[in-house]
């Protein structure tokens, strides 16, 4: 087995050597290394993304100065995709004005661009004020008010002039915005080499719009991830590499499943070598999928309902990882080397581990925004309940309130009232998740690394495979209630008991 | 306070950060991260701890160097490598001291 390991590892080398040998500059290297990554990338995702990419990772590699500039361009290029080709909701408002996709970009942009100027300024403004002030200790909350307050003064969106109509789209954008104006925050008034209008690349991720974006976090904290010399940034450019490999193994993969579950009107956007040879099964997920819409559950049957939950969580699961994946390898290629998103969670030990791994950067935004200030501040003994009231005000009202901010288009359309009641089936979510995770949390505290690293043998593996998939099993039918403003509390509780054949 | 125990507190206190750091050189060898720990070496933003880590360290630095972080409006980045843990610890002392 070593003599096995060792001619792998030797192997290895020796293709890196060769490797090493046929492009001695390091530069031409990297430039092989991010167009072979971006061209992996391109597979289920946006090609234009990977075209802009290309260059722009070039550049910075041989002209490191113009670094921010390539990454700002990439970000206008992203911004106008994920307009068109991902964010639906939005993306209606934009129809609504103007037909034609070349002008919606370039609204979108626009409108993007805005949306980063009044973070920018405001963090600027914000700056000026003393540390200790009250004002600046709170002013990410108070921006979240004020945002709120101008949206209650606007009639709904599409009953008022077209400049009150500009305005709520204005403040959509800047509200999904705001996690990053968070993390902007709280690098005021440290040093850092990123100064003035540079820390603009920090208001808006190299990707999505989208909490799991790692970038963003302001310009002070990444920075301490960001390789700057050439050895150290190839290497997390190789690593780069291998997650747009894994990611687009998972592309494949989520690609292969749905032809399998799906019928033939669901898959169109699949390319046809996986469809011909990856028949459906026979059982179509699809219609299971749409169960709120659904009006006789008793038609759909248990067993549809569970393979619909199970699915819905699997699918789920890989668009994580897949996205997740993208965006932390397309940091990596620029030199920023950010731990994964989605990482082994079935390995996971308890929920709270399992929550962790499952989306990582979403669960850190929770941690430095609604945990650690509560924990810190408030010193209640024992520490296991100081624990559980910082864990459920992270989890709990902490998701809560992000997910409300970043779906505020429900109380554009029908007013802040309805949009809290859509978002019933959320708030008991966001409830539970909370418990589950204030939980599981002191357990995690007593389980140390080692042991969660340990390979288990004989009843203890079976222990461990029965708990992984309870944990999987219990979250997937959590996300029965993951559904923000599309249903109504009895329609998901419904479905619940659907699942044990109630109906 | 004089000379003397000033100088055996300070003793103290040395035995007690280096405690520290083979606490989180453990931990991150639990991790598959090999010591010794790198002055400036990112400890959560890296991934390299996780943030039940991160509780564990807040837990230690409030019992053990008894650090009220509820006066410094904490952040996970301000102990993120060993040079800002180090401070944040010999500041509170000096501060306590005085």
């Amino acid at each position: 087995m070593f003599r096995a390991f060792y001619q792998t590892v030797s192997r290895k080398h020796s293709r890196r050597e060769l490797f090493n040998k046929t492009f001695p500059d390091a530069k031409m290297r990297m430039s092989i290394i991010s167009t072979v990554a971006l061209g992996l990338l391109a597979v289920g995702g946006p090609a234009t993304l990977a075209m802009a990419c290309i260059p722009a990772v070039i550049i910075s590699v041989f002209f490191p100065k113009l670094k921010i500039f390539a990454i700002i361009l990439v970000s206008i290029v992203w911004s106008s995709q994920a307009r068109v080709e991902h964010w639906e909701k939005i993306q209606l408002y934009f129809s609504d004005l103007i037909g034609s996709i070349y002008q919606q970009k370039l609204q979108s942009i626009a409108l993007f661009l805005a949306s980063v100027l009044i973070c920018f300024f405001y963090s600027k403004m914000i700056s000026r004020i003393q540390p200790s002030n009250f004002i600046r200790r709170h002013s990410f909350f108070l921006f979240v008010a004020a945002l709120y307050l101008l949206s209650f003064t606007l009639p709904h969106y599409g009953q008022g002039t077209q400049a009150q109509d500009t305005l709520w789209k204005i403040l959509l954008f800047t509200s999904i915005m705001s996690p990053f104006l968070y993390y902007e925050l709280q690098c005021l008034g440290r040093k850092s080499r990123y100064t003035g209008w540079q820390r603009l690349i920090f208001f808006h991720p190299l990707w999505s719009f989208n909490f799991i974006s790692p970038f963003g976090r302001g310009a002070t904290t990444i920075e301490q991830v960001e390789n700057v010399n050439i050895d150290g940034w190839e290497k997390t450019q190789l690593s780069g590499l291998r997650l747009s490999l894994w990611s687009t193994t998972l592309v494949l993969l989520y690609w292969i499943l749905r032809t399998m579950t799906h019928s033939t009107e669901e898959i169109q956007d699949i390319p046809e070598f996986i469809k011909s040879f990856f028949g459906p099964l026979g059982f179509d997920v699809s219609k299971v999928y749409t169960l709120l819409q659904s009006q006789n559950l008793r038609q759909v049957g248990s067993f549809e309902i569970w393979l619909s939950v199970v699915f819905h969580f699997l699918f789920r699961t890989l668009r994580l990882a897949i996205n997740g994946g993208k965006c932390v390898a397309l940091a990596r290629l620029f030199g920023f080397q950010l731990p994964r998103n989605t990482y082994r969670p079935f390995e996971s030990k308890t929920f709270a581990e399992f929550f962790g791994r499952y989306n990582f950067f979403f669960k850190e935004l929770l941690f430095a925004m609604f945990f650690f200030p509560v924990f810190t501040k408030f010193r209640i003994k024992p520490n296991r309940l100081r624990l559980f009231i910082a864990a459920f005000w992270a989890a709990g009202v902490g998701n809560f309130f992000l997910n409300f901010l970043y779906h505020y288009e429900a109380v554009a359309e029908k007013g802040l009232v309805e949009a809290l009641c859509l978002y019933s089936p959320y708030l008991l979510y966001c409830g539970v998740l909370g418990l589950a995770i204030a939980v599981s949390l002191d357990g995690s505290m007593s389980t140390s690394s080692s042991e969660t690293k340990r390979k288990f043998a004989g009843f203890e593996r079976l222990v461990a495979v029965v708990r992984v998939i309870l944990y999987s099993l219990f979250f997937a039918i959590l996300q029965i209630f993951d559904v923000p403003f599309s249903g109504s509390l009895s329609k998901n509780w419904s479905i619940l008991c659907g699942l044990f054949g109630i109906f | 306070m004089d000379l003397k125990q000033s100088k055996q507190n300070s003793e103290a206190l040395l035995i007690e950060i280096a405690k520290l750091r083979a606490t989180i050189e453990n931990w991150l060898a639990e991790r598959g991260i090999a010591p010794p720990l790198q002055d400036g070496q990112s400890l959560f933003l890296s991934g390299a701890l996780d943030s039940v880590s991160a509780i564990k360290l807040v837990l230690i630095l409030e019992e053990e160097f008894d650090l009220s972080l509820e006066q410094v409006d904490f952040r996970i980045d301000q102990i993120d490598n060993w040079c800002l843990i180090e401070s944040l610890v010999r500041c509170s002392t000096i501060k306590t001291s005085l």
